[in-house]
């Protein structure tokens, strides 16, 4: 009964921000929908490392490989004459089937060698992007002509959709499941595997969820930026936001991803014009007190006064 | 040129084992932090720009020397480290690797942005040294040859400590069981504050010697750390002497590549052997015992 | 040694295993035969092999040779969740169950996926041991003996075959413990096969109609309690090495 209410409030609380979502190229100016496009983004990359880290425990520092993949494939085959839609699925798609091989690679490390291999995978990205001049023209980039690209609305409905998908995905799969199964490799991978979880299969096919997304939304901003280089999509500090966002906001929930992206793109927003650089730092205090003080994420405040208001709330029954 | 030169490969061969012995500098303390604590430190690099950017300063206002200022910024900064570990560090020992990872992420984030502040984006150096000696058909460059030496001196001085002094037994025993080390009178968080202390103190000597070769700027700590773990990877994690063996080899491959090819590719170099090591050897290649 | 054929078969059978550990041998030429409905023991000392034995039979140690056959089908080398979904479960000696997931979830992750009255066997099973008011506690927060008990039920949702539990009243409170003992010989009686590490000596007796002894890695003996009890070589092997010469 709880638990209905509380999916009721979710379902509205959804609607009512995909209506402002959708709405808001109406009446709101190129600014803010710029604003919106990259909130969209973000939430799109919180989810799909939430899916991955935050469901399985293998924290992804390297997820920002597949948005550079997605970013580069994007751009490359617009230059090469698909229409900008094929472009961003064909991106998507290349992201999802590299992430099949990577995964079955890197899935087997544990704890700190997962994180350190996936931060190598990134560079090895930018490296390859770099020095592969032939293909991505190298260090100078791509610039991609104002007649191929899609139009603003075009890019703001995608990183919507994006967003939505992505939201949607992570809600449904830990809901079922799959999502309880790689619950339980979080919390003991060993003793998933005892009781009949296919450890490798559901973490390979986490990955590649988490790898489409980013995939898609990289050949997005490909489009939306007009201009890409190596360093600017095979970024970590992109890769460190969505971290930041996850956990800011509450790591392994479906609200906690998009309540962080929206808290910490509204702060940047705010600090951005004042201090450009101190703004970064700022991000670390709050990285360093959300880490100390606040380990559930913003969203666990509101978990923990919803369980104090439980009559009937059964917290421990032994020590 | 003669690229099968004897002269060439040994001049590469030393510039490479020169710049080696600052990458495992760095590397070891690195691995110290992660085989005490399992904290795996990602502001590792930032404090070896806080001892690149205060020879940088001593420099310029002081006109002092940087093997000089070693004398100032290695106490400095292993206090600094000493005390960092003991209001925050401490409490993410034990805690899932995510926190930990974090934490010092965050720190990472606030030095490169007070960096930012302070100096800008702008590539600093400190020419302090110029020349270069011969030895016959091969010249090795001066500051190169002195940021090499000390590099040396200084790790193998810690790994002694570790190896023969008492206090520095403390060090590995805390690594290897700090509930035992604890029952057996060893007071375990001051070993911690220690140990991140000397950590940080041998990342700042590293950022002393950097500062004399090379160009820096707040923003180079990534490509140190990436190749910190590297080095670690290969040559095992929490694992001292294998991470001075790792730092050789990435040197002297490094400059291999860069003196056969590009300096481009000189850069994937450590990537390569990091992925290439985790692919056929997924503990590493000495496995994860601390020491030995 | 193979008179206790009878008329029953073999569940599980397992021939000249061995598991070398960088030269330390855990395991030398284990061979062993559970019959299927028996509930069989597997008593040693401590360090003699068992709980390898057991890592190795469920899968999670990869590196042993020889063979294991269950229900006639070889299963060296499979994966633990291959082995599982065959029919062979087992628990682990320290309570490993899943601390952030709720009693409920811990059940029904170890059901099958195709099972879709999961939800109702798990709430069964629960309030079949008087645990049905914690099924949305997490484990984390139940009592070590609970979470003892719910890493049991856990392995009773895929309804195995056979069961291999290693020690499972340890640290579990008297009264827990007889309902974990009446759910084995409930579970016996409906055809359920043991296998049971466990170092209570009235136990053994009680339950097993066959005991296997494991010492330094080898089987020493086995049969019934009665017979096993009575063995010069596994009373050496308990209490010592001093009647050594009185053994071939």
């Amino acid at each position: 009964m709880l638990n209905n209410n509380r999916r009721r409030v979710s379902l509205g609380l959804g609607f009512g921000l995909m209506l402002i979502a959708m709405t808001a190229p109406l009446y709101m100016n190129a600014y803010y929908q710029s604003f919106l496009l990259q909130l969209f983004m973000m939430v799109a990359l919180a989810q799909a490392w939430n899916l991955i880290s935050g469901m399985t425990g293998y924290v992804s520092f390297g997820h920002t490989a597949f948005f550079g993949v997605g970013a580069y494939a994007g751009a490359l085959l617009l230059l090469a004459g698909f229409p900008w839609w094929l472009a961003v699925f064909k991106g998507a798609g290349i992201a999802l089937l590299l992430a099949v091989p990577l995964g079955f690679l890197t899935l087997r490390l544990r704890g700190p060698y997962f994180a350190i291999a996936m931060l190598g995978l990134n560079e090895v990205g930018r490296i390859i992007a770099t020095l592969w001049v032939d293909l991505t023209r190298g260090g100078d980039g791509i610039s991609l002509a104002p007649k191929l690209l899609p139009s603003l609305h075009s890019n703001y409905f995608s990183m919507l959709f994006l967003a939505l998908s992505a939201t949607l995905l992570v809600a449904f799969i830990h809901r079922r499941r799959f999502g309880l199964e790689l619950r339980a490799i979080r919390e003991d991978e060993e003793a998933a595997e005892m009781v009949g979880v296919n450890t490798t299969v559901n973490k390979v096919m986490a990955f590649m969820l988490s790898a489409l997304i980013p995939g898609a939304a990289g050949a997005v901003y490909a489009m939306y930026t007009s201009y890409i280089d190596p360093s600017s999509v095979f970024a970590p500090a992109l890769n460190i936001q969505m971290i930041v966002m996850v956990l800011f906001g509450g790591t392994g929930t479906v609200w906690g991803p998009i309540l962080g992206a929206g808290i910490v793109m509204f702060l940047r927003e705010m600090l951005w014009a004042q201090f450009p650089a101190a703004h970064l730092a700022a991000l670390g205090v709050l990285l360093l007190i959300v880490v100390l003080y606040l380990p559930g994420g913003i969203i666990s405040l509101f978990r923990a006064r919803q369980q104090r208001a439980r009559p009937d709330a059964r917290t421990g029954a032994a020590p | 040129m003669e690229l099968l030169d004897p002269a060439i490969l040994l001049q590469l061969l030393i510039s490479g084992l020169l710049a080696g012995a600052l990458y495992a500098l760095l590397a070891c303390g690195l691995n110290l932090v992660f085989g005490v604590m399992r904290v795996i430190n990602l502001a590792h690099a930032e404090l070896m720009l806080v001892g690149a950017f205060s020879a940088y300063l001593l420099y310029r206002f002081f006109g002092l020397h940087p093997v000089f200022s070693l004398v100032i910024v290695v106490p400095a900064v292993f206090f600094f480290g000493y005390y960092l570990q003991r209001v925050l560090i401490e409490r993410v020992v034990g805690q899932p690797l995510l926190s930990s990872l974090l934490a010092t992420y965050g720190v990472s984030i606030i030095l490169v942005n007070i960096g930012l502040l302070l100096f800008s984006a702008d590539y600093k150096s400190v020419p302090a040294m110029q020349g270069s000696i011969l030895f016959g058909e091969i010249a090795i460059s001066k500051p190169r040859a002195v940021a090499g030496l000390i590099s040396v001196a200084l790790t193998l001085a810690i790994y002694f400590f570790l190896e023969r002094a008492h206090l520095g037994k403390a060090v590995r025993a805390v690594a290897e069981q700090p509930q035992v080390a604890a029952i057996c009178g060893i007071d375990v968080r001051r070993i911690r504050m220690l140990t991140f202390g000397m950590a940080a103190a041998m990342a700042a000597a590293a950022g002393v010697m950097l500062a004399m070769i090379y160009s820096f700027s707040p923003i180079s700590g990534a490509d140190f750390i990436q190749k910190s773990f590297a080095i670690i990877i290969i040559g095992g994690m929490g694992n001292f002497a294998g991470a001075l063996y790792g730092g050789l080899l990435l040197g002297v491959v490094e400059s291999y590549v860069a003196g056969f090819s590009s300096s481009q590719w000189a850069e994937a170099v450590a990537y390569l052997l990091l992925v290439a090591v985790l692919l056929i050897r997924p503990t590493g290649l000495k496995g994860t015992a601390y020491v030995k | 040694m193979s008179e206790t054929a009878g008329a029953s078969q073999p569940i599980l059978c397992v021939t000249n295993l061995m598991r070398d550990f960088g030269g330390v041998q855990a395991l030398r030429g284990v061979n062993l035969n559970v019959m299927r409905g028996s509930i069989t023991g597997l008593i040693g000392p401590n360090g003699s092999g068992k709980t390898t034995l057991f890592q190795v039979i469920s899968g999670v140690d990869a590196g042993a040779t020889g063979s294991i056959t269950f229900d006639g089908e070889p299963i060296l080398g499979k994966r633990p969740s291959k082995i599982y979904h065959r029919g062979l479960a087992r628990t682990f000696q320290l309570s490993r169950v899943f601390p952030e997931l709720t009693v409920l979830e811990n059940l029904i992750v170890a059901g099958s996926r195709r099972d879709h009255r999961a939800h109702e066997r798990a709430l069964g099973l629960l309030e079949r041991v008087h645990l049905n008011d914690y099924a949305d506690v997490v484990g984390k927060n139940l009592s070590y003996g609970q979470q003892k008990l719910v890493e049991f039920l856990r392995v009773l949702m895929s309804e195995p075959a056979l069961i291999l539990l290693d020690e499972p009243a340890a640290g579990v409170n008297p009264t827990l413990r007889e309902t974990l003992w009446d759910m084995v010989r409930h579970l016996n009686g409906l055809g359920t096969t043991f296998l049971i590490i466990e170092h209570n000596m009235e136990v053994i007796a009680d339950l097993c109609s066959e005991v296997y002894v494991l010492s330094e890695g080898e089987i020493l003996a086995h049969g019934d309690f009665a017979t096993v009890r009575n063995d010069e070589r596994v009373l050496e092997a308990y209490f010592g090495k001093s009647r050594k010469s009185s053994v071939a």
